[in-house]
């Protein structure tokens, strides 16, 4: 055991009709402070090992360990960021926001106060009382990174997050993701993100693990060698050697493609 | 395989019925039932037809033109919105005039029937119209479709499947109100009591029941919910399949094959099997056609409606505010308070609706297997012909408790089957159809127990609750009338519980004052609009956006 987070041998089979095995033997560790890229082709599995640590899912065998000891079901130190963002209609970008902490039993004041400060954070400063209905999807996908981060989790997923967006505002919500990531200032330091999109993982990760579909496994791994902030980097050649390496090894591992 | 099932199921249960018949009501007291069944069906199919006919041309009309969709669809919303029993006597009135001897009575079966099942099919077709995807619409088009070809190869396939939704509605519709059209009790002009009568199952039913023979009465509601569950079953259930699986293909072709217009064209050849050449020629000429037999059908339709209903509205309400005012009536003081006792009826049925569908919708989140029990229980509910239930129903409570009570059940009873469907319906579909992620939201930031279901279930219900309560309220509207005023055979005196549906059937059946009727209809009317207008549209609005978008 080396870091905060470590998955140990996760086997999940889902049967509706035939049994179809999603991931198979699948371990890997997250160290502190570290950003984890999963990738992988659809259906490799990665959203499910995903779901898996989060405590939304079961596995067959394996078992997560956070700080060491097994993971039960979720927990508020490890929280989640959604693909299609995952807010209640119902409830205004600030409600959205405290409904975890409310839950988890923070004083109401102390739950308003910071979740106008983590949507201050991610630059939705006066949109507390916004429906998600009347903000843009880059907007509502802001509003779920706050929501996730506010009841200051150690470990946020992220569940191919900017996929429902337009690539210039994905591109801007990748720099602030980064610049979260980053600050010591906020306790949530560890992130794991799946993505099928290859160029993103080079950009985001320090560390990208490669799976391949029926059976999802690990096929690789590739530790980013280029220095941060990334965006300074992403002309480097060796920004495309890493993208090229990664598109091989996802390639070799395709069958009919 | 389905189909294989159902139809030894139903050998089985035709025998089995029969067998229940002779045993407990014996043979010579239901040997109509046969032949009163097959008029009822043949009744309520004509029906249908004449209705789809009608939902079909006027629907396509009022979705292609604006000028037609704005006369159209506030006139069948004002249709919609007038409770069908109400004006029953006064069509009945017009009608037998028109046509004596009997005719009058069949014409007037026919017209109530349709009158309950014509609206869901136009809004159906409006709906489905409207809902034709703009690259689809611009796809045929490009293709040199319009006319009678657009209509028969681009809008018919696109509405098929809206239109068999809202003709199931249709059709149970009209089996719940076959009852009451085939046995009308009312006074003519000199306030002697008229019955009028057509034969069919569900007049087998009233006047069994009537003429105090209960245990054909329960029958002949047996048969008739046999008849609807079968029929739902048999046809629509089997044409419900067919039609999903043929629905993608059409979205399918025109998606896929966008970038080659060769291909598209050739699939659509082979699609539709015929040749584009000479469609494209044929298209101007009929396109005129089609346009000039639309607009005739609709202006004769029009003229018989606005002439039926609109027309004789207004001048029966003004001569039965006078009449209201004076002599027989002084009624008119009796309506404010005799409104809220029937909105207080329809409140209490509604409440009972209201918790069931809520406990449901919460079952249908947290209990997997909940549907499995869900939708075979609704399939068997709504077949239950709920008009044609009330009065045996009252007369078997008459007989165990005293005669206030038991109609005050009775209508109660009645009030709830026919709201509590369209509400369930649409609570735990809506359930049912909530997106996992929300559901997954929920359980990672530990929104468990009361919470998930005060936070998460019920508002993402809400607008289906909405939607489905607007429906319950007009169905319950639609049927009060029925039990606030009950005329028995032998008895002199008829069983009355304080309402506006008493109101009514008073004027109708005792005092023969069409236009005192038509003032009551008016009220009643007013209240089912207003309370439509002000409380449900306007929530429905209200929480529009705070709907889920399904996947």
């Amino acid at each position: 055991m080396t870091g905060i987070l470590s998955v140990e041998h996760i086997v999940k089979t889902f049967s509706n009709g035939a049994k179809f095995k999603a991931i198979d033997d699948i371990s890997f560790d997250v160290n502190f402070d570290e950003f984890i890229c999963i990738i992988g082709p659809s259906g490799c599995g990665k959203s499910t090992l995903l779901r898996i640590i989060a405590g939304l899912e079961t596995a067959d065998s394996g078992k997560v360990l956070f700080h060491g000891q097994p993971t039960s079901g979720p927990s508020p130190k490890i929280t989640m960021v959604f693909q299609t963002f995952g807010l209640l209609p119902w409830k205004t970008a600030a409600e959205n926001v405290e409904l975890p902490m409310e839950v988890a039993g923070i004083d109401k004041k102390e739950a308003r106060q910071r979740a106008s400060r983590y949507l201050r954070l991610v630059g939705l400063g006066g949109f507390e009382n916004t429906y998600p209905s009347d903000l843009s999807g880059g907007m509502r996908q802001r509003v779920g990174v706050a929501r996730a981060l506010a009841i200051g989790p150690e470990v946020l997923l992220l569940d191919e997050p900017f996929s429902a967006l337009d690539e210039l505002t994905a591109k801007s919500l990748r720099v602030l993701l980064l610049k979260i990531w980053g600050d010591p200032s906020i306790p949530t330091n560890n992130f794991v993100m799946v993505t099928h999109n290859v160029e993103e993982a080079v950009t985001m990760a320090d560390r990208i693990i490669v799976l391949a579909p029926r059976p999802g496994r690990v096929v690789g791994e590739v530790k980013v060698p280029l220095p941060r902030p990334r965006f300074e980097h992403l002309r480097d050649p060796l920004f495309f050697q890493t993208v090229d390496q990664l598109l091989s090894m996802l390639s070799s591992n395709m069958e009919e493609m | 395989m389905r189909g294989m099932l159902v139809l030894p199921t139903l050998l089985l249960v035709i025998v089995a019925t029969y067998v229940v018949g002779v045993y407990y009501v014996g043979q010579s007291a239901i040997a109509s039932v046969p032949l009163f069944s097959i008029i009822s069906i043949g009744r309520v199919t004509a029906v249908y037809f004449i209705s789809l006919a009608v939902g079909l041309a006027f629907g396509i009309l009022a979705a292609t033109s604006e000028t037609a969709e704005h006369i159209l669809v506030p006139l069948f919303d004002i249709g919609q919105s007038v409770p069908i029993l109400g004006y029953f006597p006064v069509v009945l009135t017009f009608l037998i005039v028109i046509f004596p001897g009997g005719v009058g009575n069949q014409v007037g079966a026919l017209f109530l029937l349709f009158t309950a099942m014509e609206w869901d099919i136009f809004f159906g077709v409006v709906g489905a119209v409207k809902a034709i995807p703009a690259s689809v619409e611009e796809a045929a088009k490009g293709y040199g479709f319009s006319g009678t070809n657009y209509l028969r190869y681009v809008v018919l396939p696109a509405v098929l499947p809206a239109l068999l939704s809202s003709s199931i509605l249709a059709w149970n519709d009209g089996w719940t109100f076959d009852a009451a059209a085939e046995f009308v009790t009312f006074a003519n002009s000199a306030g002697q009591q008229i019955q009028y009568t057509v034969t069919g199952l569900g007049y087998f039913i009233t006047s069994a029941a009537n003429s105090g023979n209960l245990a054909a009465s329960w029958f002949g509601v047996l048969v008739m919910g046999e008849v609807i569950f079968f029929s739902n079953q048999l046809i629509w259930h089997t044409l419900q399949t067919r039609v999903a699986k043929h629905k993608p293909v059409l979205a399918n072709v025109i998606r896929e094959d966008f970038q080659s217009p060769l291909g598209l064209r050739r699939r659509f050849r082979r699609l539709f099997g015929f040749r584009l050449r000479q469609a494209q020629q044929s298209v101007r000429l009929s396109l005129q056609i089609s346009t000039k037999a639309l607009a005739l059908f609709f202006v004769v339709t029009l003229a018989i409606i606005g002439v039926v209903i609109y027309a004789n509205l207004p001048i029966g309400a003004a001569k039965g505010l006078a009449s209201a005012l004076t002599a027989k009536g002084g009624q008119v003081y009796n309506v404010p308070l005799y409104s809220l006792f029937t909105v207080g009826r329809l409140l209490i049925a509604y409440s009972t609706c209201v918790a069931i569908s809520l406990v449901c919708a919460v079952l249908a989140v947290t209990k997997k297997n909940f549907n499995r029990y869900f939708y075979p229980i609704y399939d068997l509910g709504r077949s239950v012909p709920y008009l044609a239930v009330f009065l045996p129903m009252f007369v078997t409570f008459q007989g165990l408790m005293p005669v206030a009570i038991a109609q005050e059940m009775a209508s109660l009873i009645l009030l709830f089957l026919a709201m509590v469907w369209y509400l369930l319906f649409n609570v735990v579909t809506a359930a049912r159809n909530l997106p996992n992620e929300l559901l997954e939201v929920s359980t990672i930031f530990g929104v468990t127990g009361r919470k998930r279901v005060t936070d998460i279930i019920l508002p993402a219900v809400l607008p289906a609750f909405i939607t489905g309560s607007l429906l319950a309220w007009g169905g319950g509207w639609n049927v009060v009338i029925y039990s606030e005023y009950v005329q028995l055979q032998g008895h002199a005196a008829p069983y009355v519980l304080p309402g506006l549906g008493y109101l009514l059937d008073n004027a109708a059946s005792v005092l023969g004052d069409i236009p005192l009727v038509i003032f009551f209809l008016f009220i009643m009317s007013g209240i089912v609009i207003l309370l439509e207008r002000v409380v449900w549209r306007r929530l429905l609005r209200r929480v529009e956006r705070f709907g889920v978008e399904f996947n």
